[in-house]
């Protein structure tokens, strides 16, 4: 054991001082009171605990291989490496808010004020929106503005709420590490930043570049972030699916970057059925269900788990493309529902019976939906398509599609005379 | 420790970069060294290696990348900026707080000239109305004829800046 | 005429002089004795000697008489139509409203003065053809690019572009449908067939291998090459008689991967040092 602790002499320098399990004699101050507490919890675990270090070893500080080997026997694996263990001993276990660096010190003086300054704002904002929804309308100045001030203020409120977190270090660590809570604005508003980064920007290329904007709907602006899995494994935008892995319905991640919860229709149209006697193609929609919940908690979205008598009401055709045919993009749509109103689910079922030519537009219009989300996959005819096609009973499996030949143009000698 | 590369001394020399401490890296940018641009012994006045100085070697890659990473490891370059985690965050911190400590700053002087403003215009507006002279004086005192003509000329009034101008003295200037 | 004539050997004389000294002293002497020879007995006993006191003032010019007049036809320039290239043949060969075939070229030109638009494509060059059958459009897209000209294929005579930025593309399919045998219920059974080129006089034609051949191919026959011996696809499937099996290839096998790359860098690094061998033994012999 001494050679690991000589060893990690130099680690302990770099190493993360956060290692929030205070000595039983130090005490928190807990300056954040609207933070979670996550910290004072910790702290009355290890004041509570008062067992020698060998009958409980802790998995995060444990060096000698016996106490490791005991460790393991109960089930439980030791943190990190040992030499990083070793160094968090002898580490004096301040706490990331009362490193002792002036600069820094001082920087949290000017964050923690500037935060007590908006929670001040904060209150006396919501007051004020109190006071404005108290007042009748007439006194207002009418619906119309009653209405807008009100929205303004709240917008206002929210962007408050961001601006007293936004300068936390600790807030900023948190979600780095992906254990933001979601249902605080804060970090709502960096995941949305944090998606609008990148990963937006993809999809938006996608299907603009795809065609899916201007052929499936006129026009989406996404606003959820989407995320599709087949089997576990994600799809990116516009990726290939083989016809084996589309056959059972995906799981989908949406994160809504809005408090409070949503209803949405979710529908998968495919854009390029090809039809032989038109010259041209249809539409199909493979899957459409209503009425399903998101929020910015719960994201998952099962599409094959979504209740047969109140939400599906066309179930998963798994997509397949005839041989010779140009791919198909499939495309996902997340249609806000208005206002949040759940839709009439026997009606819908009633009208929606036939999937061919079933128009996200017309959709749009029937029941009042917005585009708030928007993924995308394409299938092309491969070795496993045909199986595919047997077991849904696809009509036209055997059959191939070919190029038809344009007639070339008839030989003509332009403007002879000129010719020398 | 290592010495310099001849090429790299002579740099030094005339650059009067002081060479008493060994490089900071020293592993690294010898091996890479080694590989593009340090001469062995009896070739010491030819920078090329060996293998690019024959005729047959054709491709001798990009000398871009080349220049990059010479520039990059040498060992009078600084090293990269690199911070642990709770440094990083400290760092931020700080960074944070010195944006808002300015934003205040910035924020309190535009709300100093706006109340400056407000109260010279109301002033005014006390002048023209409140003086009972059918706001005359008010009139009178807003004419601006010859202001700064006949006491500093008004290109000079500039704003107060802690360095000269660019241009120091304005000879094409000629009072009219 | 006459300065002509005598001026000649004092360029050659300047030109010699310019090269190198000594050299000039030789030429100076052979010219002047030649020149003074051959052209004319009556040279003035002054210019005469201009030329001879010459080399020792090696780099004095002429500026004073060194024109030339215009008294022969110079070469080359003469007309300006020799610097002139030929016409590249650029510019619209399909008008607006024809109809044209997929591949069909619309526009030659050097740049994008034109975009191509609907149903159209740009080639290497620039050049703008026909990716659909249909009638040729030119037309500007404000809503695309505030500037560019584009150009654009519509399947009807009396289409119209640009289409708004929201409807929906309008797509031709273009195919027909063919029964074809399905590979997977009895193809597979009965293994893939090998594939033969034969070289006739229309080209190469590219076939399968039937049953009968593969019979055959146990004898040897007269194969390109003037010699006896097995089809190369018989030769490809060696391996597989000898029942030699080869390891599937594993991408993360990072170790096999590293074996092989070392392998491979040795074995260059001794190609390179035979090669090199040979080269200095060769010098040597020089």
């Amino acid at each position: 054991m001494a050679h690991c602790e000589r060893a990690s002499k130099p680690l302990l320098q770099c190493l993360q001082k956060t290692y929030t399990k205070a000595l039983p004699g130090l005490q928190l101050q807990s300056t954040r009171a609207f933070q979670s507490t996550a910290l004072a919890r910790e702290e009355a675990q290890a004041e509570a605990k008062s067992v020698p270090f060998h009958k409980a070893p802790d998995p995060a500080l444990v060096t000698s291989p016996q106490l490791e080997r005991r460790l393991l026997r109960q089930g439980i694996a030791p943190i990190g490496s040992r030499r990083r263990r070793a160094a968090l001993q002898n580490a004096s276990n301040i706490p990331f808010e009362q490193l002792p660096y002036q600069c820094f010190q001082e920087a949290r003086k000017v964050l923690v004020a500037d935060r007590e300054e908006k929670l001040r704002d904060i209150t006396a904002m919501s007051e004020k929106i109190a006071r404005l929804q108290a007042v009748p309308t007439e006194e207002a100045g009418g619906e119309q503005v009653k209405k807008s001030k009100l929205r303004a203020m709240e917008l206002h409120l929210e962007h408050l709420k961001i601006l007293a977190d936004i300068n936390d270090p600790l807030v900023k660590k948190k979600f780095e590490d992906g254990q933001g809570d979601l249902s605080k604005p804060i970090y709502r508003y960096l995941a949305d930043r944090k998606w609008r980064e990148y990963r937006r920007k993809i999809l938006v290329q996608r299907i603009t570049q795809m065609k899916v904007i201007p052929d499936v709907l006129p026009h989406c602006d996404p606003t959820v972030d989407t995320k599709l899995y087949f089997n576990r494994n994600q799809i990116q935008p516009g990726e290939f699916v083989n016809a084996q892995v589309s056959t059972t319905a995906p799981k989908l991640d949406v994160q809504l970057f809005e408090g409070g919860e949503k209803l949405v229709t979710i529908a998968v149209v495919d854009s390029d059925v090809p039809n032989v006697e038109k010259d041209g193609f249809d539409f199909k929609m493979h899957y459409l269900a209503v009425n399903v919940p998101i929020s910015a908690t719960a994201t998952k979205v099962d599409l094959s788990q979504l209740s047969t008598d109140s939400q599906v009401v066309l179930p998963w055709l798994p997509p397949v493309a005839q041989k010779g045919s140009p791919y198909h993009r499939l495309s996902l749509f997340i249609l806000e529902q208005k206002d949040s109103k759940p839709l009439d689910f026997a009606a819908v079922k009633a009208k929606e019976t036939e999937r061919d030519n079933l128009l996200p537009r017309t959709l749009q219009a029937r029941y009042h939906l917005k585009a708030i989300g928007a993924h995308l996959f394409r299938s092309q005819w491969d070795e496993t398509t045909y199986e595919v096609m047997k077991q849904i009973g696809f009509p036209e499996a055997d059959m191939e599609l070919r190029r038809k030949r344009v007639e070339p143009l008839p030989y003509k000698r332009r403007n002879p005379s000129t010719f020398r | 420790m290592r010495p310099l590369s001849p090429v790299l001394a002579s740099l030094a020399n005339v650059f009067r970069i002081p060479i008493t401490r060994a490089p900071v890296r020293p592993t690294l940018t010898n091996e890479i060294l080694s590989s593009t641009s340090t001469p062995t012994s009896p070739r010491s006045f030819s920078t090329t290696s060996a293998l690019s100085k024959r005729k047959e070697s054709g491709y001798r890659g990009d000398r871009r990348i080349l220049l990059i990473r010479y520039f990059l490891h040498h060992p009078l370059t600084p090293r990269p900026l690199r911070f642990s985690r709770t440094r990083f965050l400290r760092h931020w911190t700080i960074h944070r707080a010195w944006n808002l400590y300015q934003a205040n700053q910035r924020r309190a002087h535009e709300l100093e000239l706006q109340r400056q403003w407000q109260s010279m215009q109301a002033a005014c507006e006390e002048l023209r109305t409140g003086a009972g002279d059918g706001g005359k004086l008010f009139r009178k005192s807003m004419i601006k004829t010859g202001v700064f003509r006949d006491l500093v000329p008004i290109e000079y009034a500039r704003l107060q800046t802690e360095g000269p101008a660019r241009e120091g003295w304005n000879f094409e200037w000629k009072r009219d | 005429m006459f300065q002509s004539r005598l001026l000649a050997p004092l360029r050659a004389l300047d030109r010699s002089s310019r090269t190198s000294l000594p050299s000039a002293f030789r030429t100076i002497t052979t010219t002047t004795t030649t020149r003074i020879n051959t052209t004319t007995l009556r040279t003035p006993s002054s210019l005469l000697t201009t030329t001879l006191t010459k080399p020792t003032l090696p780099q004095t010019s002429f500026p004073n008489i060194q024109i030339r007049h215009a008294s022969h036809a110079t070469q080359g320039t003469a007309n300006r139509h020799s610097r002139d290239p030929a016409g590249k043949r650029l510019g619209a060969k399909r008008t607006a409203g024809e109809y044209v075939v997929p591949g069909c070229i619309i526009f030659r030109q050097r740049g994008t003065k034109w975009f191509p638009g609907e149903n159209c494509a740009m080639g290497r060059d620039h050049t703008i053809y026909a990716a659909q059958a249909g009638y040729v459009r030119y037309y500007l897209d404000p809503e695309r690019h505030s500037e560019r000209k584009y150009i654009g294929v519509v399947f009807e005579k009396d289409g119209k572009l640009p289409v708004p930025r929201n409807a929906p593309s309008r797509r031709k399919l273009g195919r027909v449908k063919v029964r074809f045998e399905v590979e997977g219920e009895e193809g597979v059974k009965g293994g893939k067939g090998d594939l033969v080129a034969k070289v006739g006089e229309e080209g190469t034609v590219v076939g399968s291998v039937g049953k009968v051949e593969i019979q055959q191919s146990e004898e040897l026959q007269l194969r390109p090459g003037y010699m006896y011996r097995e089809a190369n696809w018989v030769i490809g499937r060696a391996a597989e008689k000898a029942g030699i099996t080869a390891k599937v290839y594993n991408r993360k096998n990072r170790w096999l991967a590293w074996r092989k790359r070392t392998a491979k860098a040795e074995r260059a690094a001794q190609m390179k040092s035979l090669k090199s061998k040979k080269k200095g033994a060769k010098k040597a012999k020089k």
